[in-house]
């Protein structure tokens, strides 16, 4: 058994719901909402496999921010997903704490689906993003260059966001 | 404390039923419930059933938890004995075959890797081998999961052990010239 083999396969989760619904113990409908059910939300999936740290309700800073894509090494890195997600989690706080804003998430492990045609569009080998503000791009890939991402092999690309001049 | 606050939320909404909010607690947890059950019965088909299992079984009986463990160690422990259920459900139904036991004779005829050894082990062995040696359970712990006593859990420790080490050493004494 791989580490992979001991992940869930993506249509496990559909299929637990379905059951769970057919036994009226799950319904749809009125989405799941509230300050303290988001932050159990954060919580739960902030330190665990989720998303790699809270999702804030503001809006990442005013001021240049940057995109920082996160893709593959060009060597395979077997990475446990739970200690990728606690460094990235401890890699935020760390930045938030010194005052930078930061939000993000890992990408499902698929290829998802790609609307319209023409031109370079490469999602599969995409596993993640962030957008972070900063003073400069030089600054900006300071912050990547210190990522757990790029710690366990990976290769980040940053791109500065288009902001419109006021 | 055991449970957070932002977890008992949670928890409270699916008891609700709220699909949303199942579907974070899931993620949360999936892997940890995956895994477990993966690792212990080895088919991939079979660790659906056993998580989509527990899932189920977890939610439905989950006015019963009170939060005495952490949430994961609870439903870890029922995706463990919806595993040794299917384990012993899959031996009822199979073909007898060759099985190891601590004190059986050899089966120098076998080529058995560590996976398919862990296979023809009998599965309360397996357990608390697996809970043990790949997931870094206590013997109190595990002692604790499979509803038995601490020293017992450490003697089936010994004993699963002991099984495979016999399997997997007449394997390397039969292919080492």
């Amino acid at each position: 058994v791989t580490p992979e083999d001991l992940d869930p396969p993506p249509h496990l989760e559909d299929r637990i719901v379905e059951r769970l619904r057919a036994h009226g113990l799950l319904r749809t409908g009125r989405p799941w909402s509230g300050s303290a059910l988001a932050a159990a939300a954060t919580l739960v999936f902030g330190f665990t496999l989720g998303a790699w740290w809270p999702a804030p309700r503001t809006e990442v800073a005013r001021g240049p921010r940057f995109l920082l894509l996160l893709y593959p090494g060009r060597e395979a890195q077997v990475v446990d997903r739970d200690a990728s997600a606690r460094a990235h989690a401890a890699w935020v706080a760390a930045l938030r704490e010194r005052g930078r804003e930061i939000r993000g998430e890992r990408l499902a492990p698929d290829a998802g689906l790609t609307i319209g045609s023409g031109g370079a569009a490469v999602s599969e080998a995409l596993q993640g993003f962030f957008v972070v503000g900063a003073p400069s791009l030089p600054d900006a890939v300071e912050i990547a260059r210190g990522s757990p991402h790029v710690r366990e092999g990976g290769r980040v690309v940053v791109r500065a966001i288009d902001t419109p001049s006021r | 404390m055991t449970v957070s606050s932002e977890e008992r939320a949670l928890l409270d909404a699916v008891r609700r039923g709220e699909e949303a909010a199942f579907r974070l607690l899931y993620r949360a947890h999936a892997r940890r419930v995956y895994s477990v059950a993966r690792r212990l019965v080895g088919d991939p088909h079979l660790a659906d059933d056993v998580a989509q299992e527990a899932w189920f079984r977890g939610v439905r009986k989950l006015d019963r938890f009170r939060g005495d463990s952490a949430f994961s160690t609870w439903l870890v422990g029922i995706a463990i004995r919806c595993a040794l259920e299917a384990l012993k459900r899959r031996r009822r139904d199979a073909t007898p075959g060759p099985e190891i036991e601590p004190d059986a004779p050899a089966h120098p005829e076998l080529r058995l890797d560590l996976e398919a050894a862990l296979d023809r082990l009998a599965p309360g062995y397996r357990a608390v081998v697996v809970l043990h040696d790949l997931e870094g359970h206590t013997h109190e712990e595990i002692g604790a999961l499979l509803g038995i006593d601490a020293g017992t859990a450490k003697s089936q420790l010994s004993r699963g052990r002991r099984a495979l080490r016999l399997f997997l050493g007449r394997e390397t004494e039969r292919t080492t010239p």
